[in-house]
């Protein structure tokens, strides 16, 4: 689960920049100085996410729930979508049969 | 219904009941830290030295054995230690556990360069020794361990004491920049130090370029190349760099942008997995106040009894999770039923 998990999170903190580094260059482009406003934004949520392991530590919810939660909303949120458009499609093809 | 507001009761109760309970007196003045060397590094037989430009290498601190009195075996039980090398710092806690005076470290450190510093926050600890295991991934893709250094020393017990070799008296700085500034030097013997120890900068090729003195443009890879280190390091003070990621300093333009926003989630969940507790400074007028991580300051019966707790959270987590997978599975045989979830953007 572990490995899927990772997988999963790596590739889409890979793949999210490439798909939004044209907007990412427009903005930069069209408002230049926008990166100096946002950096401090950007480093707050940084340094929040570094207190996240002492909030968690603090409730005593174990790694392994944690781990169970996420891989649950991700199963929840892709395989329904793939089994239903599976069956939409086969249904439209039943039709033309 | 009332079992949820139990629960909700105790999951809000612990934090506050168990700081409450202990606050160990954390010494948070940076003087006062000390970092120490894990030196000498392997020699130059040693397979890591060789292979060192080419592989990445894991250290493993796997004991830390102390070799003091009985009395004082505890001592570091709920110290933090930090793992630095120049570049980054290294998931900073560690939890000591104290088994009869070893101390295992129950993770490893990924260390892109060679130098492991050593912080030491509750610092009591008079003699130590350390054994260091690393992996490492030969030419021929074969993952071994091997020990890499073996160090005992006497731990100075404050930072007036006059550091030795392997000591420096101020914070390393772990940098992303391409180079820093050296603010001062507390030696001026650096002619005793032969040719052979001299940092090769960008675009030189003759070692007697580099010139020990302030204002001299260090490479970042002076710290990180472990020929360099650590007869070098000792004895330089450097500016810490404001353009570290997340310093209120930092002036570097954010690079993503936008990309940044939306993987927070990602960079939340991932933080969430990793799950290590980083004690909390609150800086009030001149004192910092220091949350400990719960989990260390708990002993006895309240750590039982927050076992318990955790577990029977865990187990209706559980519960529910596969009653709901069971039905959202269930309901793929059902032809009516295609009903999609999505996220509510």
């Amino acid at each position: 689960m572990n490995i899927i998990l990772d997988f999963i999170i790596n590739f889409i903190s890979e793949l999210l920049p490439k798909i939004m580094k044209p907007i990412d260059d427009l903005f930069i482009f069209l408002l230049p100085n926008i990166t100096e406003y946002i950096a401090p934004i950007e480093n707050f949520f940084e340094t929040s996410i570094t207190y996240v392991g002492w909030f968690v530590d603090a409730i005593g919810i174990e790694t392994f729930a944690i781990e169970v939660l996420i891989s649950y909303f991700i199963f929840k949120l892709t395989v329904p979508l793939t089994v239903y458009s599976f069956k939409f499609v086969f249904r439209w093809i039943t039709k033309f049969i | 219904m009332v079992l949820k507001k139990i629960l909700l009761f105790l999951i809000a109760l612990f934090p506050i009941s168990t700081l409450a309970y202990t606050i160990p007196p954390v010494d948070n003045d940076i003087n006062n830290y000390f970092y120490y060397n894990t030196s000498p590094f392997p020699t130059n037989d040693d397979i890591m030295h060789k292979k060192y430009t080419n592989d990445e290498y894991n250290y493993i601190i796997s004991t830390i054995m102390q070799d003091a009195t009985p009395s004082q075996n505890c001592i570091i039980t709920q110290g933090k230690w930090y793992a630095y090398n120049y570049y980054n710092q290294y998931n900073s806690e560690f939890l000591l556990y104290c088994t009869g005076g070893d101390f295992d470290l129950q993770s490893y450190r990924n260390l892109a360069g060679s130098n492991l510093y050593l912080r030491f926050v509750n610092n009591t600890l008079t003699n130590f020794e350390v054994t260091g295991n690393y992996r490492y991934i030969d030419s021929t893709q074969t993952l071994s361990t091997n020990t890499s250094f073996w160090y005992q020393n006497e731990l100075p017990i404050s930072s007036n004491i006059n550091p030795n070799k392997n000591e420096i008296s101020q914070a390393p700085i772990f940098t992303t920049q391409n180079s820093f500034e050296i603010t001062s030097i507390n030696s001026s013997n650096y002619n005793d130090y032969d040719l052979q120890k001299c940092v090769m900068l960008e675009n030189t090729t003759d070692c007697t370029e580099f010139v020990y003195k302030v204002g001299q443009k260090v490479p970042t890879n002076f710290f990180t190349d472990f020929n360099y280190l650590p007869t070098e390091i000792d004895n330089l003070a450097v500016n810490p760099p404001n353009n570290l990621p997340g310093s209120p300093n930092n002036s570097n333009p954010s690079i993503g942008l936008f990309s940044t926003f939306i993987k927070l989630p990602l960079n939340y969940i991932t933080a969430l997995r990793d799950n290590e507790c980083t004690a909390i400074n609150i800086p009030f007028k001149s004192t910092n106040f220091v949350l400990p991580c719960i989990s260390t300051t708990l002993t006895g019966s309240v750590l039982n009894i927050r076992n318990i707790v955790s577990t029977l959270m865990t187990a209706i987590i559980c519960y529910y999770v596969i009653k709901d997978l069971f039905f959202t599975i269930k309901n793929f045989k059902e032809p009516e039923k295609d009903k999609i979830e999505v996220i509510d953007l």
